[in-house]
């Protein structure tokens, strides 16, 4: 066989899967024709205004005494802004930050409890008749049909929670509670739970079964399998999923505060009402250094994790 | 003592500092649980929560001004949530392969000449980008939104390139992850056979990375539907849009309507890439 035939061979024998291609190539096609539809041509025609707004725009960004002192030198400059930074830090800026990172903290925090009560339920190995089967088990049938459909239930019931947005979800809530924490907490954690629920299941399904199946043997219950081995064994890659929810926690939460929960997002849409840009400004550059905050944090922990186990 | 330090052994002491944590957090933002009962407006979710079972098919109160069919709103809703959500992932893959061609430590150093020079400038590049990254990805789309119609004034591409921005940055640093993690043999004949940095990243590490990396994008793709949606109660054209819209007017059937639309678009998204993600997992094939 020469070498054209062995890599025509080859080629030929290569794994494939008609539908993961199918998917691409649908994908793609996608995100191209998107291009086509004409929904987001700019017209050159009203390109100058929009660039005369913009340059207006930035220059108000800058702390309004800085704006003023037209004049003034560069270090007075840099002594005026330093002086507004605090000024606003001290008015609402502390403030903002201290009940963003709190709401993140308590929203993860009841998602990873929520999300541990509900595992059991959520992983097709434990949410079954017999959980690791023995090998002379018998298995009435409708104990099988209604262990499937409850799981299936319960799995829908988590796709439900991740897949409304949590701004929606608080925005339908704070009717209900008001303008207080809960309906940012509550959101994030309902999103949150239906995350960590998926990635949990997800992880104590490829754990190896051999020792939850001894256990089982040995009379271990399913609760038992399930907080003696299946937790412990997946406890690091767990807390890494939660420090990385935590961290779209934060970000999450500074909009969160547009629906009139006093996080970044409300002294941020005040500010627009107001038309201070400076301080709209103020609040995106301290949520951002927020967030940059928990990132670090979260780093930081992760990084001790993986250094333990 | 010692029994009780052996009682708390590393993982019972995370469990506590996490429950501390939270008690803090509680603390600090005045969680007070008699919010949930006692001033609380319950009811006036109810009804809202009553119209979950009868989602309208038409409009509740029918306008004279809009003459449209109502289911045909719902799947114009659609068809624009879907745009934007992809206009956005679009822009994000070209931003997120470059950011991670150059944010990945391993493309620099095993295809990098080994002049010094040079490795210090990509050393410094790779950092750089990844400082922009972060900072990228630490404003929320929506504040990005925010400020776009503020300096732009109301323009539809503003809402993609919002979304774009942070999601360049997110799959940027997933694309440098799995560069670095990807298997080397292939890219490394290839260099040794003399092909340039280019091909290499083309030929030699993007097919390798290629499951992943589109199981990772259809997941974005979701999660972009979600933001297109909500980029809509600030005024693009998508279902959150018009659900806010609805619900201005109490229409809670109609909300539900576009609340049932968006489930729908979001679980097949979510079943979809579940199932494209089982299929590269048992075949290891694309």
């Amino acid at each position: 066989m020469n070498q054209k035939e062995e890599i025509a061979r080859l080629r030929s024998t290569r794994p494939r899967d008609r539908f993961v291609r199918l998917s691409m190539l649908g994908f793609a096609f996608l995100l191209v024709a998107v291009w086509f539809t004409g929904e987001f041509e700019v017209s050159s025609f009203d390109w100058d205004r929009r660039m005369a707004n913009c340059k207006r725009f930035l220059g108000q960004t800058l702390p309004f005494p800085v704006q003023q002192a037209v004049d003034a030198s560069f270090s007075e400059k840099l002594r005026l802004g330093a002086h507004w930074f605090s000024e606003q830090w001290q008015l609402h800026g502390g403030q903002a930050f201290r009940y963003t990172l709190g709401l993140s903290v308590v929203a993860i925090v009841m998602a990873g409890m929520a999300s541990l009560v509900s595992l059991p339920m959520a992983s097709w190995r434990l949410a079954r008749a017999s959980p690791y089967l023995l090998p002379h088990e018998s298995v009435a049938r409708w104990r099988t049909f209604v262990w499937g459909v409850s799981h299936r239930v319960f799995r829908f019931l988590l796709i439900l929670a991740r897949s409304i947005p949590e701004y929606m979800i608080a925005f339908f809530l704070v009717v209900a509670l008001g303008f207080n924490a809960w309906p940012a907490v509550l959101a994030l954690a309902i999103h949150n739970t239906g995350i960590l629920g998926r990635l949990g299941s997800e992880l104590i399904d490829n754990q190896a079964t051999s020792g939850p199946a001894e256990q089982r043997s040995l009379g271990a219950s399913r609760l038992q399998i399930y907080v003696f081995s299946a937790v412990p064994n997946a406890f690091s890659r767990l807390l890494l999923f939660f420090f990385y929810r935590w961290e779209t926690c934060v970000r999450d939460a500074t909009v969160l505060g547009m629906l009139g929960i006093p996080t970044f997002g409300y002294y941020l849409l005040e500010a627009r009402a107001k038309d201070r840009l400076d301080e709209m400004l103020f609040f995106v550059l301290l949520g951002s250094v927020a967030v940059l905050l928990g990132d670090l944090v979260s780093m930081v922990l992760r990084w001790r994790l993986r250094g333990n186990s | 003592m010692n029994r009780a330090a052996h009682w708390l052994g590393p993982r019972r002491s995370a469990l506590l500092g996490i429950l501390l944590a939270g008690m803090i957090g509680a603390w600090l933002i005045q969680l007070d649980p008699a919010q949930l009962f006692g001033r609380a407006q319950w009811h006036q979710l109810g009804e809202f929560f009553k119209a979950a079972l009868r989602p309208a098919l038409a409009y509740e109160d029918p306008n004279p001004a809009s003459d449209g069919v109502f289911l045909s709103e719902i799947g114009f809703a659609i068809y624009k949530t879907l745009l934007y959500a992809a206009a956005a992932i679009g822009l994000s893959l070209i931003g997120g392969l470059v950011f991670g061609l150059i944010g990945s430590t391993r493309a620099w150093l095993a295809l990098a000449s080994p002049a010094k020079p040079f490795r210090v400038l990509s050393m410094s590049s790779m950092f750089l980008v990844r400082l922009v990254m972060t900072i990228l990805r630490s404003v929320h789309e929506i504040i990005w939104a925010i400020l776009f119609l503020q300096a732009l004034g109301n323009l539809p591409l503003a809402a993609v390139i919002a979304i774009a921005i942070p999601y360049s940055a997110t799959l940027g640093k997933v694309f440098s992850e799995l560069i670095d993690e990807a298997p080397r043999a292939t890219a490394e004949g290839l260099r040794a056979n003399g092909a340039s940095v280019l091909q290499v990243y083309v030929f030699g590490l993007l097919p390798t990375m290629l499951p992943d990396l589109f199981a990772y994008l259809l997941y974005r793709f979701e999660c972009g539907l979600r933001s297109a949606a909500v980029l809509g109660f600030f005024g693009a054209p998508t279902l959150g849009y018009y659900l806010s819209l609805s619900w201005g007017e109490r229409h809670f059937h109609e909300v539900w309507a576009y609340l049932y639309a968006l489930l729908a678009i979001i679980v097949v998204c979510d079943l979809w890439s579940g199932a494209v993600r089982q299929r590269l997992t048992t075949h290891h094939a694309a």
